[in-house]
C-alpha cells in the first residue's frame, strides 16, 4: 500500500531539489554579470511579480478567496518604503514600515470586504484597491500625486556587525534576489503549517469547517493579512529598483497581474504562482516590442494553458504521473458501486 | 417549576426542547409546540414520515435555523441566536445527512483536521502549535482504526464509498469528543453490510454521551435507542421508549398510513 513509496529515489528528490533551487539562486545572482541594466531590471521586477503573486495565492489558492485589489497592497507597501528612504530611513526601517502599513491597511480590507463573500467580495476589494489608488494619485504633498515618487534608492544596508555599501543597481538588485528568496521561504513555511491547513480546508467547504467549530471569518482574516504582508513587502522591495513609485501600480489592471499568473501557473501547487510568474515576465520580456500585439499574446497563451490545463501548468505534471498507470485501485469503484445501489430504505 | 427544579433538569439533559414552533414568512408552520428531551447519557431517536419537520427541527437545534417560539436548550444554555461553529465549541458534533468530508484531504488528513480544528478552540490545548501535531496524527489513526477506516488512510477521502464518508463524517465528529452528538441519517444510503457497520460503531460512541439521530431505517433504530421521538406534520406526536412507540396507535396511522400490517414496523 502507501508505506511501498520507493525509498531509493525518495531520498534523492529532495537533495535535486535544494540542488535545483540553489542553483535557480545562483544564475539569478549572476544575471548583472552577463546581460544588460534592462535585463537586471525586468529580472529584479520578475522577483517581486513572484513574491505578490505567491502572496496573493495565500488568499486565493488555500483560502478560495479572490482578492482583485492585491496590487493596491504592493503599491502601498512601494510607497511607505520610497517614502521611508526618501527621508533618510535605512532599508530594513524601510520594508518593516511597508509591511507594517501593508498588513494594517490589509486588515481593514479584510474587515469590510469579508463581511460578504464570492464575487462581492471581490468586488469590494477592487473598490478599495481604487481608494488606494485615488489616494496615492491625489495626496501630493505625500505621494507626489500623478508623477509619484522618484529617486527612491538604497546606498547601503546594516547587517549588525558590518554594513555592506551598494553602489549600483546591479547591487540592489543581488539583495532584491536574496530578500526575495527569503520571502518565497517564508511563504513555504507558511505553507506547510497547520494553520494553512485548516485555511485549505475553508477552501474545499466553510460549511463543514465551521461544523468543526473553527471560526472561518478569523481564519481568512488572518490569512488576508499575511497575504497583504507579503505582497506590500514585494512593493517595499520593488521600489528602489527602479527608483519609482506611481500611482498605477495600485491600479485595478495591475491587480489582475498576479491573479492571471497564478491561473496560468496553478493555483493548487505552492510553485503554481512561480512558474506562472515566471512565464509572463518573459512574455512581456520577448514581446516588448510589439506594444498591444503583446496584450494578445498574453491572452492567446492563458486561454490555451486554462483550456488544456484548467489547473494551470503546474497541474500537467500531476496529470502525467497519474496518466503513467498509477491508477486508483478497481475495488474503489466496485464499493462506490454497491454503495450506490444498496442503499436501505424503510 | 421553580429554579433548583430547573436546574436539577437541565444538569441531567444535554438537550432540552421547549414548545419550539417556526413558522416561515408564507405562513407555512414547519413546527408546531415540538417538544422533547435527551438526557446525557441517552440515544434519542427522532422518527417522523417525510416533510414531518425532522431536518428542520435539527437544523434549528444546530443554529441554521431561527425558530419563531419556545426554546432549545443545548448542554445547559441556551441554543437560539447561536452561531453553528460556537456549538460545535460547546460540545455539539454533528453529521450532514450526505457524509460531508474534505475531499481532496486523505482519510486520515480529515481526521487530524477535525482533531486540530478542536485544539484551536478557546481552552483547547496547545492551540499555537505552528506544525500539524504528532499527537495529532496518532490520535486521527487510532480513531481510524477503532472505526474501521485504516484501510485506504492516506488515500484521498473522495476514493472512499459513501458509506465510509459517512462512517468518515462521525469519526470527524467524535475525535472532538462532544457531549451531544446530532446525526441527520446516518445510516441513508448505506449498503446492509455498512448499516450493520454503523450500527455497531454507533453503540460504542453512543456510549456515555447524548446522541439525537434520525433514521429511516427500522432496524438501526431500534437497535439503537433508548429512547423514541415520534414527529408528524410538525407536531410531537408520540415519546417513549422503542416499545412503547412500536405499539403507539397513533405512530402506525400516522407513520405507517395504510402501508401493510403492524408487522413491518420493527421487523423489516
Amino acid at each position: 500500500m502507501s508505506t511501498t513509496k520507493s525509498n531509493d529515489t525518495g531520498a534523492l528528490r529532495p537533495a535535486l531539489r535544494t540542488a535545483g533551487a540553489l542553483a535557480v539562486v545562483v544564475a539569478l545572482l549572476l544575471v548583472p554579470a552577463f546581460t544588460t541594466q534592462d535585463v537586471v531590471f525586468n529580472v529584479g521586477s520578475a522577483v517581486c511579480a513572484i513574491v505578490l503573486a505567491l502572496s496573493f495565492n495565500i488568499i486565493f489558492g488555500y483560502g478560495g478567496v479572490v482578492s482583485f485589489g492585491h496590487a493596491s497592497l504592493f503599491a502601498t507597501g512601494g510607497y511607505v518604503a520610497g517614502i521611508a528612504l526618501n527621508n533618510g530611513h535605512g532599508f530594513w526601517a524601510a520594508m518593516a514600515a511597508a509591511g507594517v502599513v501593508g498588513a494594517v491597511v490589509g486588515a481593514l480590507f479584510a474587515l469590510v470586504a469579508l463581511r460578504a463573500s464570492g464575487i462581492y467580495f471581490a468586488i469590494i476589494t477592487l473598490a478599495m484597491g481604487q481608494i488606494v489608488f485615488v489616494v496615492a494619485e491625489q495626496w501630493d504633498d505625500v505621494t507626489g500625486g500623478i508623477s509619484g515618487l522618484s529617486g527612491v534608492g538604497v546606498d547601503s544596508v546594516s547587517l549588525g556587525f558590518t554594513t555592506v555599501s551598494l553602489p549600483d543597481a546591479d547591487a540592489y538588485y543581488r539583495l532584491v534576489v536574496v530578500m526575495g528568496v527569503l520571502f518565497v521561504g517564508a511563504m513555504w513555511l507558511l505553507s506547510k503549517t497547520r494553520f494553512t491547513r485548516l485555511l485549505r480546508a475553508t477552501r474545499d467547504d466553510d460549511v463543514r469547517v465551521a461544523a468543526l467549530g473553527l471560526n472561518v471569518y478569523r481564519w481568512r482574516f488572518v490569512a488576508f493579512v499575511w497575504s497583504s504582508l507579503f505582497a506590500a513587502l514585494a512593493g517595499g522591495l520593488y521600489a528602489p529598483l527602479g527608483g519609482l513609485v506611481y500611482p498605477e501600480l495600485a491600479r485595478w489592471d495591475a491587480s489582475a497581474e498576479p491573479i492571471l499568473a497564478t491561473l496560468l501557473g496553478g493555483s493548487g501547487s505552492f510553485w503554481g504562482p512561480v512558474v506562472g510568474a515566471t512565464v509572463f515576465a518573459l512574455i512581456d520580456f520577448f514581446a516588448r516590442d510589439l506594444n498591444s500585439l503583446r496584450v494578445i499574446i498574453t491572452g492567446a497563451i492563458l486561454l490555451l494553458v486554462l483550456l488544456a490545463a484548467p489547473g494551470g501548468l503546474t497541474s500537467i505534471r500531476e496529470r502525467v504521473r497519474r496518466h503513467r498507470g498509477k491508477g486508483q485501485p478497481a475495488t474503489d469503484t466496485e464499493k462506490d458501486v454497491t454503495a450506490a445501489v444498496g442503499g436501505t430504505d424503510v | 417549576m421553580s429554579d433548583q427544579a430547573q436546574l436539577a433538569r437541565s444538569r441531567d439533559r444535554a438537550l432540552v426542547i421547549d414548545d419550539v414552533d417556526l413558522v416561515y414568512d408564507n405562513g407555512f408552520k414547519a413546527l408546531s409546540k415540538a417538544s422533547l428531551e435527551v438526557g446525557t447519557d441517552e440515544r434519542h431517536a427522532l422518527l417522523g414520515p417525510n416533510g414531518a419537520g425532522k431536518t428542520t427541527l435539527f437544523r434549528s437545534i444546530c443554529g441554521e435555523i431561527k425558530v419563531t417560539g419556545g426554546s432549545i436548550e443545548v448542554l445547559g444554555e441556551p441554543a437560539t441566536g447561536v452561531l453553528p461553529a460556537q456549538l460545535v465549541r460547546r460540545g455539539v458534533g454533528r453529521s450532514f445527512q450526505i457524509g460531508r468530508v474534505f475531499e481532496t484531504f486523505t482519510t486520515g488528513e480529515n481526521l487530524e483536521l477535525a482533531h486540530e480544528a478542536s485544539e484551536t478552540w478557546p481552552g483547547g490545548t496547545r492551540a499555537r502549535r505552528l506544525r500539524p501535531s504528532d499527537e495529532a496524527k496518532s490520535v486521527a489513526h487510532q480513531v481510524a482504526v477503532d472505526f474501521g477506516l485504516a484501510n485506504g488512510y492516506d488515500r484521498p477521502a473522495s476514493a472512499l464509498s459513501h458509506g465510509e464518508k459517512k462512517i468518515l463524517e462521525l469519526a470527524m465528529a467524535v475525535i472532538q469528543q462532544p457531549r451531544l452528538l446530532l446525526l441527520d441519517e446516518p445510516m441513508a444510503g448505506m449498503s446492509r453490510e455498512e448499516t450493520e457497520r454503523a450500527i455497531e460503531v454507533l453503540r460504542v460512541v453512543g456510549t456515555g454521551r447524548a446522541v439525537l439521530f434520525t433514521e429511516h431505517n427500522m432496524d438501526a433504530v431500534f437497535a439503537l435507542a433508548d429512547r423514541v421521538t415520534v414527529l408528524a406534520r410538525g407536531s410531537v406526536i408520540a415519546s417513549g421508549t422503542p416499545d412503547e412507540i412500536r405499539n403507539d396507535p397513533n405512530v402506525r396511522e400516522a407513520y405507517l398510513g395504510k402501508r401493510s400490517g403492524a408487522g413491518d414496523f420493527g421487523h423489516a
